[in-house]
C-alpha cells in the first residue's frame, strides 16, 4: 500500500468511526424495540421489562433518544410487574414524546384511580398493609401487591395505591385518587403508667469471658502464725478467670448480667534463698495458690459499641500459702517455713469495660477489661482481668 | 313436559325509530353488550379473514358517540393489530370490560379495560393458567370468572377467584365444555358440553355434575333468570333455531319462540325486568322487528325497526328508560342512500314497549 493511499484509508477510517459508533447504538435500539414488540404481543413481559430497562440504559450512558413506542411498552411491562410508580414515570416520558389519546387517557385513569401514600412503621413488630376489599383489575390488584411486599420486607412504602380503604398495622388509612399525599409513621409509644403489660427485654441471651487475670491477696490487718488465727504475708501471681452466664437488656442501652465462673491466682514458692537449710529442707514446698469459684451480679451500660458494668461479687474457695516468719512477727519458730490451707470466702465489687469487636449471630464478640477488690475481713484481694467476652448483641438501632 | 304456545297473542308496535352508532370503519358489527349501567356499548366488527376488533362506545340518551377500539398489547391504537381477534365482551359490575383476545397466530387469553381509562392488559397470565381461554362470565357480585382453558384438554370450566387471585379448576372431562353461566346465588352454574356430537346443557352445583337438558340438536349459550335457564335449541334440525325456557331441575321445558336468528355468539337476551326474552327472527320477511316474548309465554310483542335483517340484541335499563341496541343492514327502501353491505350498529328506545 502506498503513503498515500494509507493516508486515504486513515482519512476514511477517522471520518467514518464516529458514524459506525452511533449506528451501533440505533441497531441496538432498534433491535430491543422490535424484541419488546415481538414479546408483548405474547405477554412476555418480563422479557419486555428486561429489554426497557436496557433502553434506559441507552438512553442514559449513550444518549440514545427513545421513542414513544418504547415508553408506551415500558409502562405496559411495569404494569405487568406491579411497578405502578414505574408506570406513571414511563407514562409520563411517552407523553413528552407524543401526547396520544391513549396515554393521556391512561395517566387521567392513574390520576382517577390512584393516590400517594407515604406509610412506615417503625415498631418492633411486623406490621402488614391490607385493603379492605381487593379491587377487581389486575393492575391494581398487582400495585398493592407490591406494596404489601415491600412492608413486609422494609417495613415502608411511598408511592401509588389504588384508591380506598386500607389498614396499615392498628392504624388505617384511605386513600383518595389525586388527592393529598396520605402520610403515616407507626411508632412504639410507651404506654401510660399502670398500663404498660406487655414489657419485652431488648436483648436476651448467653454470656461467656475468658481471658489472663492478676490477683493480688493484700497484706493482712496483722500477721498471725497462730494456729487458730493464722494469717500469713500477701502474695501476687498471675492466673486466669472464666465465667458463663446469662445477660438481658432492660432497654436498648441498659442491661443485667448474672456469671459464675472460676477465678484462679499462683504465686511462687518459698524461695531456698529465704530459709536455712543447713538442717536440711523439711519438706517440698509448692507454689503459692489460690482456686476460687465466684458469682457475679452486674448492671451494665451499653453506649453503642462500649459497655461498662460494676456490681457486687462473692467468691469461695481455698488457698495454698507458705511463709517465712520473722523474728518480731510472733511466730512458733524463726528462719523456718510456715505453711499453711485455707479457704477463702471474700465478697466485693467488680467491673470493667468492654468494646463490642463484632457480632456472632445473635451475640456480640468483645474485648474487655475488668477488675475487683474483695474483702474477706482481713484483707483485700485485688484482681484485675483482659478477657474476650461473648455476650447477647444489642438490637439494631432504626 | 314440553309446552306450546300455539295461541300467543302477538301484539305489533308501532315503528321504532332506531339510531345508528357510526363506526368509521368497514365491517360487519356484531354481539353488542351493554354496560350494567347503560353508559356504554361494547360490540364486535367482524372484518371476516382480516380481524375481529372490539369497540367501546359512549351511549347518551340513546345516541352513541364515536367508538373507541379496543386493541390488546403489541399494538396501539396508532398501530392496528391486523389479525387479532378481540372480541366476547363481558361487564364486570365495576365497569371493566372482560374480553377474549388474540394476536394473530397467538393464543387466545383473557384481557380487561375500562373505558377511558388505560390500555387493555391480560387479565390472568399463563402462570395462574395457560392455554386458550374463552367464554368468560362473571358471578353476579363480579367476585368470580368463570372460563373455558384448553390447557388440560378439548375445553375445562374454570373459577378465579377476585378475593384470592387464584384459579381454580371445577371439573375435568374429556368432553368440551363451553358457555358457563353464573346463576344468581353466584356458585351454580349452567353451561354446555360437547356430547356425542352435539351440545348439550349442564349445571355444575355443590361440586358435582348434572345433566339438565340434551336431545336432538345442540342445546346451548344458557342464561338464567332466577331459577329459569333460557338458551336455544336446534332439536328441530339444522339451521331451525327455537329458544326454550326450563326450570334448574329440568322438569318444566318450554319452547318460547321459533325460527329465531342466532347471535354470533351471545346467550338470549333478557329484558331488564327480567320477565321477557329478547329476540329476531330468522326469516327475512320478518327480520325488520324485535321480538319480545314473556318468560311465561303469555305474550309476545313486536318492535319494528325500519331495518332489514336485525339481529343480535341486548337490552339494559338507564335513566327510567329501556333501550335495546341491536345490528341489522340499513333500509335501501326507506332510505336509499343508507344502503350498506355491512351491518350496522343500531340503538332504540323500548321504554313501554316491553310486554
Amino acid at each position: 500500500m502506498s503513503p498515500s493511499t494509507r493516508i486515504l484509508a486513515l482519512a476514511i477510517l477517522l471520518i467514518t468511526s464516529p458514524v459506525y459508533a452511533g449506528e451501533v447504538e440505533d441497531a441496538e435500539h432498534i433491535r430491543l424495540t422490535e424484541e419488546m414488540r415481538r414479546l408483548s404481543k405474547r405477554n412476555a413481559w418480563k422479557g419486555v421489562e428486561a429489554a426497557y430497562l436496557e433502553l434506559e440504559v441507552l438512553r442514559d450512558k449513550r444518549d440514545v433518544a427513545l421513542e414513544y413506542e418504547d415508553y408506551w411498552l415500558g409502562a405496559q411491562s411495569a404494569r405487568a410487574m406491579g411497578d405502578i410508580n414505574a408506570v406513571y414515570n414511563r407514562l409520563k416520558l411517552a407523553a413528552k414524546v407524543e401526547g396520544s389519546r391513549e396515554v393521556i387517557e391512561w395517566l387521567s385513569d392513574l390520576d382517577a384511580n390512584y393516590g400517594q401514600v407515604d406509610i412506615a412503621s417503625k415498631k418492633k413488630e411486623d406490621v402488614t398493609l391490607a385493603p379492605a376489599a381487593m379491587p377487581f383489575a389486575p393492575d391494581q390488584r398487582a400495585a398493592i401487591e407490591a406494596a404489601q411486599a415491600q412492608v413486609v420486607e422494609e417495613g415502608e412504602y411511598a408511592g401509588l395505591l389504588p384508591k380506598g380503604a386500607y389498614s396499615f398495622g392498628p392504624e388505617s388509612l384511605t386513600v383518595v385518587a389525586g388527592g393529598e399525599l396520605v402520610e403515616l409513621l407507626l411508632i412504639d409509644e410507651r404506654p401510660p403508667k399502670g398500663e404498660r403489660e406487655d414489657f419485652e427485654l431488648a436483648y436476651i441471651g448467653p454470656r461467656a469471658t475468658i481471658g489472663p487475670a492478676f490477683t493480688s491477696a493484700g497484706e493482712p490487718s496483722s500477721v498471725s502464725w497462730e494456729s487458730d488465727g493464722f494469717q500469713p504475708h500477701g502474695f501476687a501471681g498471675a492466673g486466669a478467670r472464666l465465667g458463663v452466664g446469662l445477660e438481658a437488656g432492660l432497654g436498648e442501652k441498659l442491661g443485667v448480667l448474672a456469671e459464675v465462673g472460676y477465678h484462679g491466682g499462683f504465686g511462687s514458692a518459698v524461695s531456698d534463698d529465704e530459709i536455712d537449710t543447713s538442717a536440711g529442707s523439711p519438706y517440698e514446698l509448692e507454689a503459692r495458690k489460690l482456686n476460687t469459684g465466684y458469682g457475679w451480679l452486674a448492671g451494665e451500660l451499653r453506649l453503642g459499641r462500649l459497655w461498662l458494668n460494676a456490681g457486687p461479687i462473692w467468691s469461695v474457695g481455698s488457698a495454698y500459702t507458705s511463709d517465712v516468719p520473722t523474728a518480731d512477727e510472733g511466730a512458733p519458730c524463726s528462719n523456718c517455713v510456715v505453711a499453711a490451707r485455707g479457704t477463702i470466702m471474700a465478697a466485693g465489687g467488680a467491673g470493667g469495660v468492654a468494646l463490642a469487636l463484632t457480632d456472632i449471630g445473635n451475640l456480640s464478640g468483645a474485648l474487655s477489661l475488668l477488675g475487683g477488690a474483695q474483702s474477706d475481713g482481713s484483707r483485700l484481694y485485688t484482681w484485675g482481668q483482659l478477657g474476650f467476652t461473648l455476650a447477647p448483641a444489642s438490637p439494631k438501632s432504626e | 313436559m314440553m309446552k306450546f304456545f300455539p295461541m300467543l297473542p302477538l301484539l305489533l308496535g308501532t315503528a321504532a325509530m332506531a339510531g345508528q352508532v357510526h363506526v368509521g370503519e368497514d365491517g360487519h358489527a356484531y354481539n353488542p353488550h351493554w354496560s350494567p349501567d347503560g353508559k356504554y356499548l361494547a360490540f364486535e366488527l367482524n372484518r371476516y379473514g382480516d380481524a375481529v376488533d372490539l369497540f367501546v362506545t359512549q351511549v347518551t340518551t340513546g345516541n352513541g358517540g364515536v367508538p373507541t377500539k379496543v386493541v390488546i398489547p403489541g399494538t396501539t391504537s396508532s398501530f392496528s393489530g391486523r389479525g387479532s381477534v378481540v372480541a366476547h365482551p363481558v361487564w364486570h359490575p365495576e365497569g371493566t370490560l372482560i374480553f377474549e383476545g388474540s394476536n394473530a397466530g397467538g393464543t387466545q387469553r383473557l384481557y380487561y379495560w375500562a373505558p377511558g381509562g388505560q390500555s387493555a392488559a391480560e387479565l390472568l397470565n399463563t402462570n395462574q393458567i395457560g392455554g386458550d381461554l374463552t367464554w368468560p362470565s362473571l358471578s353476579p357480585d363480579g367476585q368470580t370468572l368463570a372460563f373455558v382453558s384448553d390447557s388440560a384438554g378439548s375445553g375445562d370450566i374454570f373459577l378465579w377467584s377476585q378475593s384470592s387471585n387464584q384459579v381454580t379448576s371445577t371439573f375435568t372431562s374429556p368432553d368440551a365444555e363451553a358457555a358457563p353461566r353464573f346463576a344468581s346465588d353466584g356458585k351454580t352454574l349452567a353451561f354446555t358440553r360437547k356430547n356425542r356430537g352435539t351440545e348439550d346443557l349442564f349445571l355444575y352445583e355443590s361440586g358435582a355434575v348434572k345433566a339438565l337438558k340434551g336431545g336432538n340438536g345442540d342445546q346451548t349459550r344458557p342464561i338464567w333468570v332466577d331459577n329459569l335457564v333460557v338458551y336455544f335449541t336446534n332439536e328441530r334440525g339444522e339451521g331451525h333455531w327455537d329458544i326454550a325456557v326450563t326450570d334448574s331441575a329440568g322438569a318444566q321445558r318450554t319452547i318460547l319462540a321459533r325460527e329465531v336468528r342466532l347471535p354470533m355468539r351471545a346467550q338470549p337476551a333478557i329484558s331488564p325486568d327480567g320477565r321477557s326474552v329478547v329476540y329476531t327472527m330468522s326469516d327475512p320477511e320478518q327480520g325488520d322487528r324485535l321480538m319480545v316474548t314473556r318468560l311465561d309465554g303469555s305474550k309476545t310483542v313486536q318492535i319494528p325497526t325500519n331495518l332489514v335483517a336485525c339481529g343480535e340484541p341486548d337490552l339494559v335499563e338507564a335513566s327510567g328508560k329501556s333501550w335495546a341496541a341491536f345490528t341489522a343492514l340499513p333500509s335501501a327502501t326507506d332510505d336509499p342512500n343508507a344502503a350498506s353491505d355491512y351491518r350496522q350498529l343500531y340503538i332504540v328506545d323500548v321504554t313501554g314497549k316491553l310486554p
